[in-house]
């Protein structure tokens, strides 16, 4: 074990790949455990999801947010790195369009329901509901 | 078996309480494990110096015992074997760092379990390992301070 330790690439290595399995796994423990914190800002042109942010350019878009939203849970569920695999996996395994993948179909599904669902919005620092 | 329609699979998972507890305790664990590993195999062991029969309500009897990022030397212990106990246990903090700490466990478990303690390959590794000359920092808890440690036999 010396020799793997005390071996600068193997462990630089190894702290790279442990720190971003204990990031997934501890984000997805929040996302279980929390609601998203939405920020809304004119610095994106869509939604982006980021461990357990969602980054937004309007807060009152309904489908686009509940497809966040879906994403989050899904993230959640199977941790960002599950997440990230499954779409791989399955884009290299049936050749198909990322959009076509079971998780993106999901998140797009999603976009239909009219239920609403809570966030935290950061921008007025206030948990919001946010309504179809 | 969950009731799954309309592809709203994770909200099922995501909106169960039992399943939501089981998962983040695991993945809690899952991330306590990776990120002291990650600890570990950057930064210093810390090393504690107690009666370790007295702290363990006599259940324990050794010289030193690793445990994650701790090394417990025994205070009652003979100093002349200080620098030997620390060095066998620096051998366990490294097997953990490499393996983390639910990986290494499992897998000295099964050692003891097929081979017994003698015959324990990270025992074996430790015990072939302590009398190696070794420089170190470690951050000794009792002080509170970084300490140097040069050790030639």
């Amino acid at each position: 074990m010396d020799s793997i330790y005390n071996n600068t690439f193997l462990n630089l290595l190894l702290t790279v790949v442990y720190a971003t399995v204990a990031i997934s796994f501890g984000s997805s423990v929040i996302s279980l455990t929390t609601d998203p914190v939405v920020i809304q800002t004119d610095a994106v042109s869509e939604n982006i999801s980021f461990l357990n942010y969602i980054i937004t350019p309007d807060v009152n878009n309904y489908a686009e947010l509940r497809g966040s939203y879906q994403t989050y849970m899904q993230k959640a569920v199977l941790t960002p790195i599950g997440y990230h695999t499954i779409i791989f996996t399955e884009m290299a395994l049936y050749g198909i369009d990322k959009s076509q993948t079971f998780l993106l179909k999901e998140k797009e599904l999603s976009k239909l329901y009219d239920e609403q669902f809570k966030v935290f919005y950061l921008n007025e620092f206030k948990k919001i509901k946010i309504y179809p | 078996m969950l009731y799954l329609s309309k592809g709203e699979h994770m909200e099922q998972i995501y909106h169960n309480t039992f399943l939501v507890i089981v998962l983040s305790v695991l993945y809690a664990v899952a991330s306590l494990n990776f990120g002291l590993s990650t600890y570990m195999l950057n930064g210093m062991p810390i090393v504690v110096e107690q009666d370790i029969a007295e702290m363990s309500y006599g259940l324990i009897h050794a010289g030193g015992f690793s445990a994650g990022p701790f090394i417990c030397i025994d205070s009652t212990d003979r100093p002349e074997i200080w620098h030997l106990v620390l060095r066998h246990e620096y051998q366990h903090y490294m097997q953990t760092a490499v393996l983390t700490p639910v990986g290494c466990g499992i897998a000295y478990s099964f050692e003891q379990l097929v081979h017994g303690y003698e015959n324990n390959w990270f025992e074996i590794e430790a015990y072939n390992a302590q009398f190696d000359d070794f420089v170190l920092d470690i951050f000794y808890w009792n002080s509170k301070e970084v300490l140097h440690v040069e050790w030639e036999w």
